[in-house]
């Protein structure tokens, strides 16, 4: 299989609508897991990577469903591919970054991602439509199993499964959580959430990029482990937080929403006069302007011909198809770029008809 | 730093020196009002948590502390200073290498059982030369005894 057959496949991210309003459009739990007697690959050499390779690719490809999986080794991919997959959430920043010996495992019939010498060993990364930690966390724990016929993993009574970082160390799973947050992000209270969030050791961060100016609305929630707690100790609470986000996220756009100065209506209103008259529209435009596309759908603001989660399906596996191809020709520097996004985005809103409702007229 | 916790009309008042508010993550006031605002529930469940810890002398001394500990692992040939430094250990065998380094509470008895052989030797022949070289010449000898009695089963292993 080629990268370009993975980078076709549509992301699958859903956003959950019934039970968090669509602000949770995802959920990725992570497991770690390392082979004794090899060095973690932060300090080893090209020669111990390979080793440790050849011991895990072919248990994984061992297990059924996995034979055919998308496996390439990071030197093989390009600048430009190694950034789609980031955008898609099927490599880590670490990943992205390495080289000898160092391989990624893509199978098309389930919603997983194998790195092989990341940071660690074995990382396998489980995604999910929406706010649903279990699938993930039963889906790891039976592959964790079937590879454990095989493999011999590095496990302490004292500390559990062993990592690079100590303080991970343990049932070695963490879990991450996508979030939709225009409201709070219109509102300007992302800074004051991201310092609270802090001081209860759940940090968030831009999905797209390191910049708080560039996020399209969109972030990555991570519960860090504390030390020597379990993971259903560390799913509680992390959904407990989870809850008070949405609830403070719903707030504000109701808020907004009831601004008598039509306040959403007005941003709402401008990003899509962006969308379908600009001849030139950047990739961080199109996010915004797309991210309000969908609080305009979620908030009824928009009405489509299509249904509602159809809609919000299409709009974002739209955002994230223009993510992975600005991604794969920023490499070549395609000056013409902008002007081809902002022909999709026109072609986009003409394949999906809509209007407005009422309050607007 | 001073932590005034009011719990049905009950005062529980902890004072914190620097370090240990920053290790406890409560040194950024501005921070600690925005959790309050923002995550009332979780922020009291975690002070709860702490004023436990600390009044039920769960504290344990933050990072540094000094220890005598083997100064590189024998099998991958990371330092205690790159894991002091970097947060990162090695190899899976550092946890047992660094073990005093890791939990500073470790019983060594506990850590010796978990160790492999060539590491436990390694260990125990750094500390004999630490005995010897401050004339402790009563654990030298024990050290000794340990490092003989371990020596066919390193042959054995190796």
């Amino acid at each position: 299989m080629k990268v370009e057959a993975i980078l076709n496949t549509p992301p699958m991210w859903e956003p959950d609508r019934n039970t968090t309003g669509g602000v949770v459009v995802g959920s990725i739990v992570r497991m770690v897991r390392n082979l004794p007697g090899h060095p973690f690959p932060g300090w080893s050499t090209a020669e111990s990577r390979a080793e440790v390779a050849d011991k895990v690719i072919p248990a994984i490809k061992n297990i059924r469903g996995f034979k055919s999986a998308f496996t390439a080794e990071m030197t093989s991919l390009s600048y430009g591919e190694r950034r789609a997959l980031l955008t898609r959430k099927q490599l880590t920043p670490c990943m992205a970054a390495r080289q000898d010996g160092c391989y990624v495992l893509i199978p098309r019939s389930r919603p997983l991602v194998f790195m092989v010498n990341e940071e660690e060993h074995l990382v396998v990364h489980h995604f999910q439509n929406g706010l649903d930690f279990d699938s993930g966390l039963d889906a790891l724990f039976q592959l964790d199993s079937l590879l454990q016929q095989e493999l011999k993993f590095a496990y302490q009574g004292q500390h559990g499964y062993l990592t690079s970082i100590p303080s991970e160390a343990g049932d070695a799973l963490q879990l991450y959580c996508l979030l939709h947050l225009p409201g709070l992000t219109c509102a300007n209270m992302m800074n004051q959430v991201t310092k609270a969030l802090e001081k209860l050791h759940v940090s968030i961060s831009p999905y797209f990029s390191d910049s708080q100016d560039d996020t399209g609305h969109l972030y990555v929630l991570f519960s860090i482990p504390g030390p020597e707690e379990s993971t259903d100790e560390l799913k509680d609470s992390f959904l407990h937080v989870i809850s008070h986000i949405v609830r403070r996220e719903q707030q504000v756009r109701d808020k907004l929403q009831a601004d008598p100065g039509l306040y959403l209506h007005d941003a709402i209103s401008r990003a899509y006069g962006l969308l379908t008259n600009c001849r030139r529209l950047s990739i961080k435009e199109l996010r915004d302007a797309v991210s309000l596309l969908r609080l305009g759908t979620l908030q009824g603001i928009i009405r489509w011909q299509e249904n509602e989660r159809d809609m919000l399906i299409a709009l974002n596996h739209f955002c994230l198809e223009q993510a992975t191809l600005t991604a794969q020709a920023e490499e070549k520097g395609d000056p013409l770029l902008c002007i081809r996004r902002a022909a999709a985005a026109r072609l986009f809103l003409n394949n999906h008809p809509h209007q407005f409702s009422d309050t607007l007229a | 730093m001073f932590l005034t916790q009011i719990v049905n009309g009950q005062v529980s008042e902890l004072a914190l020196c620097e370090a240990c508010a920053r290790a406890k993550g409560l040194f950024d006031p501005q921070s600690l009002t925005f959790a309050e605002k923002f995550f009332p529930e979780e922020f009291k469940n975690r002070v709860d948590k702490l004023v436990r810890e600390l009044t039920q002398g769960e504290h344990t001394q933050p990072a540094g502390k000094q220890l005598e500990n083997l100064e590189s692992c024998p099998v991958c040939g990371f330092g205690i200073e790159d894991y002091r430094r970097t947060g990162h250990l090695g190899c899976p065998d550092c946890y047992s290498v660094f073990a005093r380094e890791l939990d500073p509470t470790a019983e060594p008895e506990q850590e010796e059982k978990e160790e492999s052989t060539p590491v436990l030797l390694a260990r125990l022949q750094q500390e004999l030369q630490q005995a010897v070289a401050r004339e402790d010449y009563e654990r030298a000898a024990r050290l000794r005894d340990q490092i003989n009695a371990l020596s066919p089963r390193a042959r054995n292993e190796g």
